[in-house]
């Protein structure tokens, strides 16, 4: 049972690393449209989310964890030092991206918590209602 | 109360949140530029790894272009235009960014980019009108059939630009450049080719030396031009001893009544100090050495050229080495100008070349008799023309536009401080066409045809040094070099003292008219001379010699010294040695001077410190090596030394002013007991050079500590910055130990009035080659690397071996199967 929840975030988490590269890849670096990417993960990460727990890993995961997976994609050390020297161009936008991502999973998890768990299982949702029912 | 209402809390905070941070970037400049990590800011770590097929529009064939381990890049096209429409591509791919700050550097439009901050300098260029004459000379090109060959060339380059610009856009990509500077990327001309080699003609050949001797004048009378032999530089070396013109005796006419007149010009010369600073930046500062050597001198029997030209170190550099080959087989290799599509300084299968800066007088200042705005010239009243030029400059939310009148004469674009006000001509402001001259010379097949190219180079002049593998060798300083129509002056003892184009000009009685240029024939030249060899290092073109080509020569201590390590091996010469006198660090200066400075304080009461100073320059071996601990005390007492003897007499001029000839002279006169004409303009010679010692010795201990502490590496460094490295230092180069000083045949240049010092510019590049008839191949050496993206592993991958003088070889092989590229690009048409 546990295992199969894990490997259930794990491809929750794989999911959404793979859409956010896509976005990026695929959005144009203009203001506001670049800030999609994050916005759609955070989307998705509070739609799916049926912990707080699971809200957290599935919104603050994928992206730092395509951003490790794009520095150990460069295989050339001094380009590696370069892209982490350049600093805070680095790593503003990522936190920012986290940011927003966290924050829209929050919305949509709590809209979601508020209406009752938008047709989830009791089980799945993990929703105060639901844990209740489960418990009864 | 509040769990009841948490998910209510929740959705309002995650609410405001998500607005804040959508709205945010609004309020910032910088924030929506960098808001996406990859395709923006990153974009440039795409492109530096960019392999594979790309589509490009109008090749006639598939090109194949094979990176080497050098990050150099070796083009193979079936035509030539295809070749160069592929050099545009990757010129724009490794250097897009220089390109474009150069262009708009020359064509006053940095402002596009850089807002506020550059707008002076912006104000400086259009009052220059370099890209007046830039269109000029496209239009000139354009509509000749003579250049029909070229021209094209040029648009297949420019196409080549502006397809790489298309495949950024389409890609979705910025480089890191733009993006955090905001701006688009905009499209390529060819007239930005012309710009960029205008601005470099400009940063080597214009100068404001007329002015600087007007008030050296000013302050000290006519005398001093003849005293301190600043006109005649006789204490010089020149290139040539002598050289006969076919057209008879001097053409210049010259007035007959005195004209001498003390016009002011202190607060020009303060004024423009600026714009001369911005030569700086990509242009010329220190000087460049050349030479040329017949195969009867070398062991192998093949000519051997070696060519280093000293320009400002900037990250990237200057120079994007590369090779071309195409049609059957015809190979061009060498340092290419990003921005432009030649290989400036290089070689081809048959023929190699190589440039120093001649350093003629081609600038000229005229002043008028005024009414208000109107100015008589030739006897008539004419009103200013004013040419308003609206400078775009970027501000937060878009650009706004500055207007900037520039007022003009017959003559030029009028320079004015207060009541100072100068007319400026300079050969660069008409049509030039030395980007044709350079593309004749890419593709020139013995030094005969150099000849005939050399004939459209017309601004910067350059000592062209050249060899052909039929074992011809050449020297040519071809340019244009204005005849004018000079004035009496007065006279100065028993001479007669005529201003040749030293001076300002009083263009009010129509002096100083330019009645033509120097027929290329005249221009002082030798082809095979005897010596078998020629040695050129910005000093004096020519001894004896009918015309007036300028003053401002560089000392003649490199020149000496190259002179000098060639004779030493003549007729064994090799490649070995080629290296060994590029990065000889001998001072032929110190050599020349201090013995003579040692031996006028060798009997002055010194204190110990002072003595096991002085002990170390007694001992030295002149040479400035990284190890050296007398070189730094060398560099301060020289300074101290030129200071202490011409400070008075210069006034506010920079001290370099003075060549260092005339100080070593003074020297040496002092101990002969005869100091000649100099002796009225100096004082107590002895006194200077021991107080200039003295506070030598105290500002190392100051500066640097104790005696112990002086090295010479320790005190002096390369720091090669970016153009955006202040605000971006990861662009910036690693820091490494210097070497070399201004009279060394491997230079550098830095500000000496105060220790420690930054290295600002030194060997650009520097190359040899053997016209061996076998490889066509380049011995070179690059302070940085060749390709400029940030995040290239060739960025500044050469630096190390630049800086520990080792060489790379750089060969353009037959096919692109005779070696294994570190990655390849295949361009094919659409």
């Amino acid at each position: 049972m546990i295992g199969k929840k894990v490997f259930k975030i794990l491809l929750y988490i794989v999911s959404l690393t793979v859409l956010y590269m896509l976005l990026l890849d695929f959005t144009p670096p203009s203001y506001p449209i670049l800030l999609i990417p994050p916005f759609i993960v955070g989307i998705i990460a509070g739609f799916v989310s049926w912990r707080k727990l699971d809200l957290v890993v599935l919104s603050l995961i994928p992206i730092p964890l395509y951003y490790i997976a794009f520095l150990l994609s460069i295989d050339r050390v001094y380009t590696l030092n370069k892209v982490l020297a350049t600093g805070p161009i680095l790593y503003i936008p990522i936190l920012y991206h986290l940011f927003l991502a966290f924050s829209t999973a929050i919305l949509i998890y709590n809209v979601k918590m508020l209406f009752g768990g938008w047709g989830g299982s009791a089980e799945e949702s993990g929703s105060s209602q639901g844990a209740v029912a489960q418990e009864g | 109360m509040l769990r009841r209402y948490k998910h209510h809390i929740a959705i309002l905070i995650s609410s405001i949140l998500i607005a804040g941070l959508f709205i945010l970037p609004m309020f910032s400049p910088l924030l929506p530029r960098i808001l996406h990590p990859l395709n923006g800011s990153f974009g440039s770590l795409r492109i530096a790894f960019l392999e594979g097929f790309i589509e490009l529009q109008g090749l006639e064939g598939e090109v194949q272009v094979l990176y080497d381990q050098l990050g150099i890049p070796h083009i193979y096209a079936e035509n030539e235009l295809d070749a160069y429409r592929v050099m545009g591509f990757l010129h724009a791919k490794d250097r897009f960014f220089q390109m474009d700050v150069m262009r708009r550097l020359a064509q006053g439009r940095l402002s596009e980019l850089f807002g506020d901050l550059t707008l002076d300098m912006d104000k400086e260029f259009r009052q220059l009108g370099l890209y007046i004459s830039a269109y000029k000379t496209l239009d000139y090109i354009s509509n000749s059939t003579d250049f029909s060959r070229e021209y094209e060339v040029l648009l297949a380059y420019t196409d080549g630009v502006n397809q790489f610009l298309r495949y950024l856009k389409s890609n979705g990509i910025m480089l890191t450049e733009y993006s955090l500077l905001g701006v688009e990327p905009e499209e390529w001309r060819p007239v930005d080719s012309i710009s960029i080699g205008k601005f470099m003609a400009w940063s080597l050949s214009w100068s404001m030396e007329d002015l600087r001797l007007q008030y050296l004048v000013n302050r000290n009378g006519l005398d001093i031009l003849v005293d301190l032999d600043l006109l005649d530089r006789s204490l010089n070396t020149p290139i040539l001893e002598s050289f006969t013109i076919k057209m008879g005796e001097n053409l210049t006419l010259s007035t007959s009544e005195k004209s001498f007149k003390e016009v002011p010009v202190e607060g020009m010369v303060n004024s423009l100090e600026g714009l001369e600073e911005v030569k700086n930046i990509f242009g010329f500062v220190l000087g460049s050495n050349n030479w040329v050597v017949s195969g009867e001198l070398t062991r192998d029997g093949y000519p051997i050229v070696a060519n280093d030209p000293h320009l400002s170190l900037t990250a990237p550099p200057i120079w994007y080495y590369m090779a071309l080959t195409f049609g059957d087989g015809f190979k061009i290799l060498g340092a290419s100008l990003p921005g432009t599509p030649v290989i400036l300084l290089g070689r081809n299968n048959y023929v190699a070349w190589g440039f120093t800066n001649v350093g003629p007088d081609v600038t000229d200042f005229y002043y008028f008799v005024w009414d208000g705005d109107r100015y008589l010239y030739r006897g008539e009243w004419y009103n200013i023309d004013r040419r308003v030029e609206e400078i775009k400059v970027k501000v937060d939310d878009g650009y706004k536009v500055v207007e900037y009148v520039v007022n003009e004469t017959v003559i030029g674009p009028i320079y004015e401080y207060k009541d100072e006000r100068y007319a400026m001509r300079w050969t660069g402001s008409e049509v030039t066409l030395e980007m044709i001259a350079v593309l004749r010379y890419n593709y020139a097949r013995n030094i005969y045809e150099l000849i005939d190219a050399a004939r459209y180079f017309h601004v910067a002049p350059q000592n062209l040094v050249a060899a052909d593998v039929e074992g011809n060798i050449l020297y040519y300083p071809a340019g244009l070099y204005p005849v004018r129509n000079s004035t009496y002056l007065g006279e100065v003892g028993d001479r007669k003292l005529f201003n040749l184009g030293f001076l300002p000009f009083n263009a009010s009685r129509g002096e100083g008219e330019w009645i033509g240029y120097i027929e290329f024939e005249d221009i002082p030249h030798a082809i095979n001379p005897e010596e078998g060899f020629i040695v050129t290092a910005n000093n004096k073109v020519v001894g004896k010699y009918p015309f007036y080509l300028g003053w401002s020569w560089a000392d003649r201590y490199r020149y000496m010294r190259i002179k000098t390590l060639l004779m030493e091996k003549a007729g064994s010469l090799t490649l070995e040695d080629m290296m060994t006198i590029q990065i000889d660090m001998r001072s032929y200066a110190a050599e020349s001077i201090i013995p003579y400075a040692l031996d006028i304080i060798r009997d002055k009461p010194l204190e110990d410190r002072y003595m096991e100073a002085f002990k170390l320059l007694d001992y030295w071996d002149y040479r400035m090596t990284p190890d050296s601990q007398a070189a730094p005390l060398y560099v301060l007492w020289l300074y101290n030394i030129h200071k202490g003897l011409w400070g008075d007499i210069i006034g506010d001029l920079s001290i370099g002013f003075i060549p260092l000839e005339t100080t070593e002279a003074v020297l040496k006169g002092y101990l002969a007991g005869s100091l000649g004409s100099f002796g009225r303009w100096v004082g107590d010679v002895e006194e200077i050079v021991y107080r200039a010692f003295l506070d030598a010795v105290d500002r190392l201990y100051m500066e640097v500590g104790s005696i112990d502490e002086w090295r010479w590496g320790d005190i002096i460094k390369y720091s090669i910055t970016h153009f955006m490295g202040e605000a971006l230092p990861w662009f910036n180069y690693k820091i490494y130990d210097g070497q070399g000083g201004f009279y060394t045949v491997f230079p550098a240049g830095f500000s000496p009035d105060m220790p420690p010092y930054r290295i600002s510019s030194s060997q650009s590049m520097r190359s040899i080659y053997l016209l061996d008839g076998e490889s066509t191949s380049i011995y070179f050496a690059l302070p940085g690397g060749n390709i400029g993206n940030v995040f290239s592993p060739h960025y500044e991958d050469l630096l190390d071996d630049y800086v520990e003088f080792r060489y790379f070889k750089l060969e353009a092989y037959d096919s692109p199967d005779a070696f294994t590229p570190e990655y390849r690009l295949v361009f094919g048409g659409g």
